[in-house]
């Protein structure tokens, strides 16, 4: 069974935020008004945390990190959940059940990385907006929690056009539509058990690090960057 | 009745939750499940791909749109087109939501009431529309002044902008105006120092170090989508090398928040650290003796083969640039000069990059023209991983226009704008002043304006002045998608199709290397609203004018107008059709070697190749080829050491001047990408990409120092009202120090007036604040030289910001998220 994982290199990451569309046109996400964004209340499964540093000092410095679910091994999430809506499934990803959800946010407040996220309106799509939508991926309603799913039925397409084929799943045939749009190719996926898959050999690197390691969350997604953030801080 | 088990567990809870806190709370919390379930079921059906080129911006990125029963769903980059590589940005990602959007012009629009509200409008039919504008051009040609039409323009190098062009040059008018004018103080650099009309290539792959002098390559390049797939590419860890990254500007922009280092300069002296960064070079031999001495002009004083006598560039160096006194002006220390002098010169390749910071914000000529005299010294014109000279597409011309009769007649008048050579100008369009000539009718009046994808109400630098102009025009006809500013106040409206609606070819966009033809034929088979594509409107509009302008056309349609086009690149024997990574390699190798193997025998099949997977391109680039790079009269690189002294001494003049007004400080503009060029409000997923450096979304804001902040009593959060000569306007306060005392910097792309429900009256628009100055020499409007003050105000004046009373109250979870994403590491 593979263990799907991101590895994102910050060094080459221009912050152009093509990760955070493509996720929300892949995704059905319904676009948000100005009046939602301001309320905090406007869907991102992806989005970029900004990290200043050197405030008034001598070598003031920008990080933007692109923060997805981490799709953790030991996911917080899945253990407060009351109604067994969110599970890791066999493929190690961390799944969400809209129809099983019951909105009662435990998940959003358990999730250190702060990636789910609540409907708190009705999806509208104006008038012909509707015909964009993708029929791969449901319109979440109102009242229940959704976050990043590594674009999940991209997977299952792969594993169909791969049995359709007699052949095991390889490298490439399944990549989130984040990773597919990154323009600079700072974003890898791929399969943490081959150790010869990309993301394997990018995870040794020295410059590889995790976001709060130290929960215990396990996070499969790994960042790569020099300096302070990396392995040489 | 059905109870669902969501409703019924909500119910559940809602009950226990009620009996504990109190029954308001439980009714409330059942309530919020109750009606739960989402009206979408979006239906299946065939999937298929289809190719299409996005021209949102004028990249050209080469698209794949997935679609499913014919519905596009999605679109992401073309894997084999060169410029996307299968990539794309965040524009070209929302692209779908302006195909779908539901404030389209939905067909032909006549203004029967009051400018500037779409109420105004009635629809009507295309034919109605070519019969009176057509006539309305008939009329115009038959009184014999042809030259009184106007075509203003912005975008893409599309079919549709060749078709406007040389419609309007066999109707019989120069006045071919273009609006976006971000690549030209750098084409005029290289023009004036190589000969060479066309923007600089930065081969930034194959580099080592890159400077930058306050350029926002990484937000809004003439291509977006190729300059992050070379970023990444320059950062690659390569066996033992990985590309250093330096970004030199007053405001940290999200270009520089990439970079390994931020030197922070004061306000519009990027260009003197470059020329004190040259004289550090000069003074310790540091630069390159061979290139100067074979292939500059103008480095020593003195006579030069082919130029007057003049002021040499070593001695311009050693006389003003001294290191003290650049230290001084720009506010960075001499170790730091020193330092990023020493490393440009020790790296294997290095790049100075010149401060283009968007599509319509061009950089000052001084400072361009400084970062190509230090790409001479370092030796890197023409060299791999240097500055690399653009080849244009082998496209065929279309048939000369006659030298008699009226059309010859009226392009032989002078233009409005004054611009180009003949004009005295170095610019090659100034909007600026064909406002002022349709207000003061000098030279002669306007009779006809044609706005094709430009909105100059909103993404000139006098907005206001265009607004005035534009109702002294007896007849207007904006051709647009959407209700722009400037279509408002048009007499017609005519919706163009969008780019997944049209055939189109489109050539190298600006910053490329290589020729290409992209070839795109529609993804859908009928637009969604009454549209059509621009070459199709013009094609039209030469008919019903007929004789030489219906003739001016090798072709009556699109498809036959690309083919024609295809045809001739067939004929230039070189080239491939866009290919696998394999391909390219293939290709380069064998041209290298003198060979052509193009994989097509014939027209058709290039034609079908080119229908199949994109295009046409030739990747081949031959380095140094100094005949083709080097076209100055000298045939050498010219440092026009004189010009810099010259634009030196009037800013010199300028600050003494500003000195004297301690309270004002330096407008610093940007464009972000999601909004570059003027257009990306009106598609709803990126106003809330503008800046993720901080929550600012959805409104304009202004950053302004910590230090300035507490002087002006101004707080985080709040609002400002900020002014100049030219004009007012209020925006929001971001308190930081992503920008340096002096300097206050706002975000171009928003503030306006039209652009549908999502843009309409989303914050502000800083053009406003432009004054009639013009950048020294170049004669571009001063985008970097504004002054402003700043004052307290009370809230925005119009726009969904003005619910700005409660903000901070009842963020939701956005305030926890913040707190807790900010906790991550500290």
């Amino acid at each position: 069974m593979a263990r799907w994982g991101m590895v994102i290199d910050l060094d080459r990451c221009t912050a152009c935020q093509a990760c955070v569309v493509a996720c929300q046109v892949e995704n059905n996400i319904p676009p948000a008004s100005a009046r939602t964004a301001e309320r905090g209340r406007a869907i991102a499964w992806i989005r970029l945390v900004p990290f200043g540093k050197g405030e008034g000092g001598e070598h003031p410095s920008l990080r933007l990190i692109p923060v997805p679910c981490m799709h953790c091994e030991h996911p917080p999430c899945t253990k407060v959940c009351p109604v067994h809506a969110t599970q890791v499934g066999d493929d190690g990803l961390v799944g969400q059940v809209y129809a099983r959800c019951i909105g009662c946010r435990y998940c959003t407040t358990a999730c250190p990385y702060t990636v789910r996220q609540f409907n708190w309106d009705r999806p509208a799509f104006p008038e012909p907006m509707e015909a964009g939508l993708s029929p791969d991926v449901s319109v979440r309603p109102r009242g229940v929690v959704e976050k990043c799913s590594f674009c999940h039925h991209r997977l299952q397409n792969a594993k169909d056009a791969a049995r359709a084929a007699g052949r095991p799943i390889r490298e490439g045939d399944y990549l989130p539509a984040c990773v597919e749009s990154c323009p600079p190719g700072a974003m890898a996926f791929g399969d943490f058990d081959d150790p010869r898959s990309t993301v394997s050999r990018l995870a040794e690197s020295h410059r590889a690090f995790k976001l709060l390691e130290e929960l215990g969350t396990h996070p499969k997604v790994i960042y790569l960057s020099k300096g302070e953030w990396g392995g040489e801080s | 009745m059905k109870i669902e088990r969501r409703r019924f567990v909500g119910l559940m809870l809602g009950a226990t939750s009620g009996a504990a806190v109190g029954l308001s709370a439980g009714h409330l919390l059942s309530k919020t499940f109750a009606t739960a379930d989402s009206p979408y079921d979006p239906p299946g059906g065939i999937e298929e791909f289809r190719l299409s080129v996005c021209s949102l911006c004028p990249g050209g990125c080469g698209v794949r749109v997935r679609c499913i029963a014919g519905r596009p769903v999605k679109v992401d980059g073309n894997p084999r087109h060169p410029v996307s590589g299968g990539r794309l940005c965040p524009k070209g990602q929302a692209s779908l939501q302006s195909l779908y959007h539901p404030d389209r012009i939905p067909g032909p629009m006549r203004r029967k009431g009051e400018r500037g509200s779409l109420a105004s409008f009635e629809k009507k039919t295309w034919e109605e529309a070519f019969v009176e504008i057509g006539g309305r051009l008939r009329s115009i040609r038959e009184q014999g002044k042809p030259e009184s039409a106007v075509l203003l323009r912005a975008g893409a190098m599309s079919l549709g902008s060749r078709a406007g062009s040389r419609f309007l040059s066999a109707f019989g008018s120069p006045n071919d105006v273009r609006l976006d004018r971000g690549d030209e103080a750098a084409s005029i650099a290289l023009r004036l120092t190589q000969g060479v009309k066309s923007a600089p290539v930065y081969d930034l792959p194959s580099t080592d170090y890159v400077l930058s002098l306050g350029s926002g390559f990484l937000e809004a390049s003439g291509s977006p989508v190729a300059s992050a797939r070379a970023f990444g590419e320059f950062r690659q860890v390569r066996t033992g090398r990985r590309g250093k990254f330096v970004q030199v500007e007053s405001r940290l922009s999200l270009t520089g928040a990439a970079a390994d280092e931020w030197i922070a300069v004061h306000p519009g002296t990027e260009g003197i650290f470059a020329l004190g960064i040259a004289s550090v070079l000069v003074n310790e031999d540091l630069y390159d003796r061979d290139f100067i001495a074979e292939h500059a002009a103008g480095f020593e004083s003195g006579p030069t083969p082919g130029s007057k006598p003049g002021l040499g560039l070593r001695a311009l160096l050693e006389r003003d640039f001294g290191l003290e006194r650049v230290a001084a002006e720009t506010g960075v220390s001499v170790n730091v000069i020193l330092r990023v002098a020493r490393e440009l010169h020790a790296a294997r390749a290095s790049l100075v990059v010149g401060p283009r910071r968007g599509p319509l914000l061009p950089g000052s000529l001084f400072d361009h023209l400084a970062a190509q005299a230090l790409n001479a010294l370092v030796g890197n014109i023409d060299g791999e991983g240097g500055l690399l000279v653009a080849e244009e597409t082998p496209i065929p011309a279309w048939p000369e226009l006659s030298a008699k009769g009226p059309g010859a007649e009226g392009r032989k008048h002078s233009r409005l704008d004054g611009a180009g050579q003949n004009g005295g100008k170095l610019v090659d369009s100034d909007p600026e002043d064909l406002a002022g000539a349709i207000l003061s009718k000098k030279p002669y009046p306007v009779e006809f304006l044609i706005l094709h994808d430009a909105d100059p109400l909103h993404s000139s630098a006098a907005p206001a002045r265009f607004a005035k102009a534009i109702e002294g025009v007896p007849f207007t006809v904006s051709i647009s998608a959407f209700p722009s500013d400037s279509a408002l106040h048009a007499d017609w409206i005519l919706p163009e199709a969008h780019f997944l609606e049209r055939w189109d070819l489109h050539t190298t966009p600006p910053g490329l290397s290589f020729p290409l033809a992209s070839v795109s034929k529609p993804v859908l088979e009928h637009p969604l609203v009454d549209a059509r594509s621009s070459a199709e409107i013009f094609l039209e509009l030469a008919k019903r004018v007929g004789g030489e302008v219906a003739s001016a056309f090798p072709a009556s349609d699109p498809p036959s107008l690309i083919r024609h086009d295809m045809d001739g690149i067939f004929a230039a024997q070189r080239g491939a059709v866009m290919g696998t990574a394999f391909d390219e390699a293939w290709v380069r190798m064998m041209e290298g070697a003198g060979w052509w193997a193009p994989g097509y025998r014939t027209a058709e099949e290039l034609w079908k190749g080119a229908l199949e997977f994109g295009g046409w391109w030739d990747p081949f680039y031959d380095h140094e080829e100094w005949a083709r790079v080097l076209r100055t009269p000298s045939g050498k690189f010219e440092f026009k050491a004189d010009l810099l002294d010259g634009i030196a001494k009037e800013r010199a003049q300028k600050l003494t001047a500003e000195n004297g007004n301690a309270t004002e400080l330096s407008l610093v503009l940007f464009e972000p990408l999601s909004v570059a060029g003027g257009f990306g409000a009106e598609l709803p997923f990126l106003p809330a990409l503008l800046d993720p450096g901080h929550e600012e979304r959805w409104e304009s804001w202004a950053e302004i120092h910590p230090e300035t902040a507490k002087i002006h009593g101004l707080r985080d959060k709040g609002w400002v009202r900020i002014s100049s000569a030219g004009g007012s306007i209020v925006v929001r306060v971001v308190v930081t120090w992503r920008v340096v005392p002096e300097a206050v910097a706002i975000p171009a792309g928003l503030g306006k007036r039209g652009g549908g429900r999502w843009a309409r009256d989303m914050g502000a628009n800083p053009f406003k604040l432009l004054g009639a100055a013009r950048d020294p020499l170049s004669g571009l409007p001063d985008f970097q030289g504004t002054r402003v003050r700043l004052e307290k105000a009370q809230g925005p004046e119009t726009g969904p910001g003005a619910m700005a009373a409660w903000h901070g109250s009842d963020s939701g979870l956005s305030g926890l998220e913040l707190q807790n994403t900010r906790n991550f590491r500290s």
